[in-house]
């Protein structure tokens, strides 16, 4: 099944699992096969703040694509402090058609990859392969 | 079900608010062999339909979901504008599970990946671990 658990050991313990936070409902699913097409993983939610739910849950995720203006309390970055701050091993990538990553104080986005929109999701899958040949899993 | 349901790779809509039931329930589904595109909301499920691109041939719903539009109105929806596609609602994660069995059952899979009350008790013990942690 596509959710892990910390404390279970699982066959599928070798797979990635990814975290796709995406109000666009026709994006999120075309992001989401894309993703699933590479053997990954995904759970999709439609907010930060049901990412951050499920980052406090025993769930395993290895790695976390979201997108910066979401409705609810939180927005993108709000969850990529979030997981820096908390999941510190959880890679977070960045996808936005308007947020400027050399805007933001230090010039720099407060994540491992910055995914300019549009982006052709064909290419998404090699982008986000070595942030996770960098060390995966969010096993703590 | 039509039972056309064997012949080609089917489309279930699943509709949930709730994060992990819908991940686990659809990835159940994923596992009997149909493609599997996922709604949070009865917004969203209306908006995935009108896609053509995806052509849905079941919708698996929740009653109660966020938003204005419940599972009853999203039901009443696709009857009005999508009279082909047939529509599951579930009030419980139980009937959830069953509805997605029964539909592994007539699935283009062999077999059932595993039983219904695997895919509760794996949902039970996500949540427990969600609100404990």
């Amino acid at each position: 099944m596509v959710l892990r658990e910390a404390q279970q050991p699982d066959v599928l313990q070798q797979t990635v699992t990814v975290l796709l936070a995406e109000d666009e409902i026709l994006i999120r699913i075309d992001v989401a096969e894309e993703l699933r097409r590479a053997g990954w993983k995904v759970i999709e939610v439609a907010s930060a703040d049901d990412a951050i739910d499920i980052l406090k849950s025993s769930v395993i995720v290895d790695l976390v694509v979201t997108d910066v203006n979401m409705p609810g309390q939180s927005n993108g970055l709000d969850l990529a402090g979030f997981v820096a701050r908390e999941r510190p091993k959880i890679k977070v990538a960045i996808m936005s058609a308007h947020f400027v990553p050399a805007a933001e104080p230090g010039g720099a986005a407060p994540c491992d990859l910055f995914i300019s929109k549009p982006f052709l999701h064909s290419q998404l899958v090699d982008q986000l392969r070595p942030l996770l040949q960098r060390g995966t899993s969010s096993a703590e | 079900m039509p039972s056309e349901l064997n012949s080609t790779l089917q489309t279930i809509l699943v509709v949930d608010g709730d994060v992990i039931t819908r991940t686990v329930i659809a990835d159940y589904l994923r596992h009997c062999g149909y493609r599997v595109i996922e709604a949070n909301s009865g917004e969203e499920a209306v908006e995935a339909l009108q896609h053509e691109g995806f052509k849905v041939d079941v919708v698996l719903s929740d009653v109660s979901l966020p938003g204005r539009m419940s599972g009853f109105l999203l039901s009443q929806w696709v009857r009005q504008n999508k009279p082909g596609v047939d529509v599951v609602l579930s009030s419980v994660v139980e009937r959830v599970a069953e509805a997605a069995s029964d539909l592994c059952e007539e699935g283009p899979a062999l077999a059932k990946p595993y039983d219904p009350k695997t895919v509760v008790d794996h949902i039970n013990r996500l949540k427990v671990g969600k609100s404990s942690r």
